[in-house]
């Protein structure tokens, strides 16, 4: 759930009405070639800016004023103490670029003890590439804006190393390695890229946050509002070839997206705070409008004392037209993913899609356990589940696929899944869900249990006949190689189907009847999808 | 004279081309048809030789080492090719990526950008500086990413025209290596 947060940075800003940057030093004038300006941490004299000249220290460069176009260059194998808050923005075509220059281990910014290690505010058309930034208090990079009804544009971080800052989170979202969050009402970014950025060993709340949209009223947030001013939506913000680990909140979280991409990430051991009482998951999203996530891992996440969430992908609230595709979650304390719609009707979860993931071993929390590996929960209008292949083993027995009953009229179904399951409840889900196509099983030497709007099943003709679900599914041993796998990196064989599989050619198109649908190119494998027919079951479509 | 500045060929001019591609059989005993041994220098110290001692399947990759674009996708075939040899360097296979720029600049690559390049992308596998496409022209590289898996006897099994994902790459490296991977222990 979203919370709102402010740093000591921001809040003298908005108090005092100034740019939030304190500068004391005034150093000598700055003589540069082409606009590129070189830091040098370890030379004894502070220079002039130029190369046979560098600065010495970062209060040279934070008293500077870039233009459109200029570099910052920062030599490698030094270390530069304090905060990073250079002046100034670029323009459409012509950024700023903080680089490093020389060769060697990336320059270091050891922010310390100040609030954060680098600081942008107000500022667009900024690029920051190839830093490591170690500290700062409650930031390691810090991006925010205040200004109402504006945008902050062009924001690229690639090849950062962030991590180690200070501070010790007490609740979602008080902090983070990477944090980018304009507050002026109706103030949005756009075209963020991260990438090839690790955010890692910290205990601030998040890794990688990307708050894309200010604040809509100073009460109520724009995805509230129904149907949602997208004028109040960044855009086009992408995370890619990026990891977060060892935080005590969240991995990577956008929100207030329009066109969100998060691909080839891996987040592990999130969610570390061990008494804080928050609901920490790997990857999610909250707010976002057709977002893609894909090829994503996401693994052993914790929920931190927290009795919710601990997942590896969570489709939050206000979503709307998001896939989240060849996905890898396992090993974590709760769910692979969740749909989760708001409490109320103004607002609801609509129409994502999570299909060909492979989910292993999840649950591991035995206090969430009863969270399911797909969670369903809230006003959701519209979901579908489709081609997973899921291993199930739940560290107490609680049914899989956990639904409760909203309103909405959009398509619901969970079709052409594979179940294998060391527990023997699999679904638990009142009507308004369409399953079919399925492949149940379970190795539990207890009967299986499918749980349809109210009444408990042991037999699987039974249950098919008592719901009217499942007409064309199978409790079966769908034959997989290594089903039982859920180590890391992803899988590249284990959970193909085996020669003979009952999963080979028996899925449906699931498309069939709902406008506009796809299924996609290819399967979690890479394997190409065929056209109108002859689909398998379960995140393989074997070759 | 800079030993980096000249990769050495130790073994005999084999036009590499003319190798069929796709799966062949990879096991037979070293034969006409290996590739040649090559020695190159890796950006941040050592050499790399094709051929170890004792023989090991190998996964090399020509790479552009410049930031993705919809045409070369090297920055995230450099994630994927990690998780190669995380996955599989346990049970033998050495991954190296090989500058092969020069191949779309004309230029040679630059020492201290791929130094760079190597500490920036954060590389747990080497980077080897081929100066003058030598290597890459004995492999019939032509387009970037071009990626090849060869067996211990210097057999090429499989070879991938463009980039190749994770499950792609480690299904060629599984028919190699022969057998599933092993699990990891239980949480």
């Amino acid at each position: 759930m979203r919370s709102f947060t402010i740093s000591l940075t921001m809040l003298a800003t908005l108090v005092g009405g100034g740019s939030g940057q304190q500068k004391t030093a005034v150093p000598p004038q700055p003589q540069s070639s082409g606009g590129t300006y070189y830091v040098d941490c370890s030379a004894s004299v502070n220079g002039d800016g130029s190369q046979s000249s560098p600065w010495n220290a970062l209060s040279s460069p934070d008293a500077f004023t870039f233009s459109a176009g200029n570099q910052l260059l920062l030599k490698r194998g030094t270390t530069c103490q304090g905060t990073l808050s250079p002046l100034g923005s670029g323009s459409r075509g012509a950024p700023i670029v903080v680089d490093s220059y020389g060769v060697g281990a990336q320059p270091v910014i050891d922010g310390g003890d100040n609030d954060e290690a680098v600081l942008l505010s107000n500022q667009q058309y900024w690029e920051i590439h190839n830093l490591e930034v170690v500290g700062g208090y409650q930031y390691g990079v810090l991006i925010w804006g205040d200004v109402p009804n504006s945008s902050l544009n062009h924001l690229h971080l690639v090849n950062l190393n962030v991590h180690g800052a200070h501070y010790i989170s007490t609740f979602t979202g008080d902090s983070g390695e990477i944090y980018i969050n304009p507050v002026g009402m109706h103030e949005v970014v756009n075209d963020v890229l991260i990438d090839g950025v690790s955010t890692h060993d910290s205990h601030v709340a998040e890794g990688i946050w990307v708050e894309a949209g200010g604040d809509f009223n100073g009460q109520v947030a724009a995805c509230e509002q129904q149907p949602t001013p997208e004028y109040d939506l960044g855009s086009n913000i992408t995370i890619q070839n990026s990891t977060a680990h060892n935080v005590y909140g969240d991995g990577i979280l956008i929100l207030a997206v329009n066109n969100g991409l998060m691909q080839n990430n891996v987040v592990y051991n999130t969610g570390l705070c061990p008494s804080c009482v928050r609901t920490p998951s790997g990857l999610w999203e909250w707010c976002c409008h057709s977002c893609t996530l894909q090829y994503n891992e996401s693994y052993a996440n914790r929920t931190g004392g927290g009795l919710y969430d601990g997942g590896d992908f969570d489709i939050d609230i206000f979503n709307e037209h998001n896939i989240l595709q060849y996905n890898y979650g396992h090993d974590t304390d709760g769910y692979c993913v969740q749909f989760l719609g708001y409490d109320y009707l103004t607002a609801p979860d609509k129409d994502n899609v999570f299909r060909y993931n492979v989910c292993s071993n999840n649950g591991r929390n035995r206090n969430i356990t009863p969270q399911g590996d797909v969670l369903v929960d809230g006003y959701i209008d519209g979901m579908q589940v489709y081609n997973n292949t899921f291993y199930w083993n739940p560290a107490v027995n609680s049914a899989l696929f956990l639904t409760y009953a909203y309103p909405g009229t959009d398509t619901r179904i969970f079709k052409n899944n594979i179940i294998y399951s060391a527990v023997p409840d699999l679904i638990q889900t009142p009507s308004g869900y369409t399953l079919d196509n399925n492949i149940y099983w379970t190795i539990s030497t207890s009967p299986p249990t499918w749980q349809w709007n109210g009444v408990t099943y042991t037999d699987f003709s039974a249950y098919q006949s008592g719901s009217g679900q499942d007409a064309h599914s199978y409790y079966t041993d769908p034959m997989l190689n290594d089903p039982t796998y859920h180590g890391s990196p992803r899988p590249t064989t284990a959970f193909t189907l085996q020669a003979g599989s009952p999963a080979r050619g028996t899925g449906a198109n699931v498309c069939t009847g709902i406008s506009g649908c796809s299924m996609g190119k290819h399967d979690f494998f890479g394997n190409r999808l065929p056209n109108g027919s002859g689909y398998d079951i379960g995140a393989e479509q074997a070759p | 004279m800079d030993h980096r500045m000249l990769p050495v060929v130790r073994a005999s001019l084999l036009a590499l081309c003319a190798i069929p591609l796709g799966t062949i059989g990879c096991r037979s005993a070293r034969s006409a048809d290996a590739a040649p041994d090559f020695t190159l220098p890796q950006v941040r110290g050592g050499i790399f030789r094709l051929y170890s001692q004792p023989a090991q399947p190998v996964l090399l990759a020509f790479l552009q080492t410049v930031p993705d674009t919809a045409d070369t996708r090297s920055r995230s075939q450099v994630v994927f090719l990690s998780s190669m040899a995380q996955q599989y360097g346990p049970r033998g296979l050495r991954v190296a990526v090989i500058d092969a720029s020069a191949i779309v600049s004309r230029r040679p690559p630059d020492h201290a950008a791929l130094v760079n390049v190597s500490y920036d992308w954060q590389m747990n596998i080497p980077l080897l500086e081929d100066v003058d496409n030598q290597i890459a022209q004995r492999f019939g590289v032509t387009q970037i990413p071009t990626l090849v898996l060869l067996a211990p006897d210097g057999r090429i099994c499989q070879r991938w025209q463009g980039s190749a994902g994770p499950a792609q790459l480690a299904q060629g490296i599984e028919k190699l290596l022969g057998g599933p991977l092993g699990r990891l222990p239980s949480f």
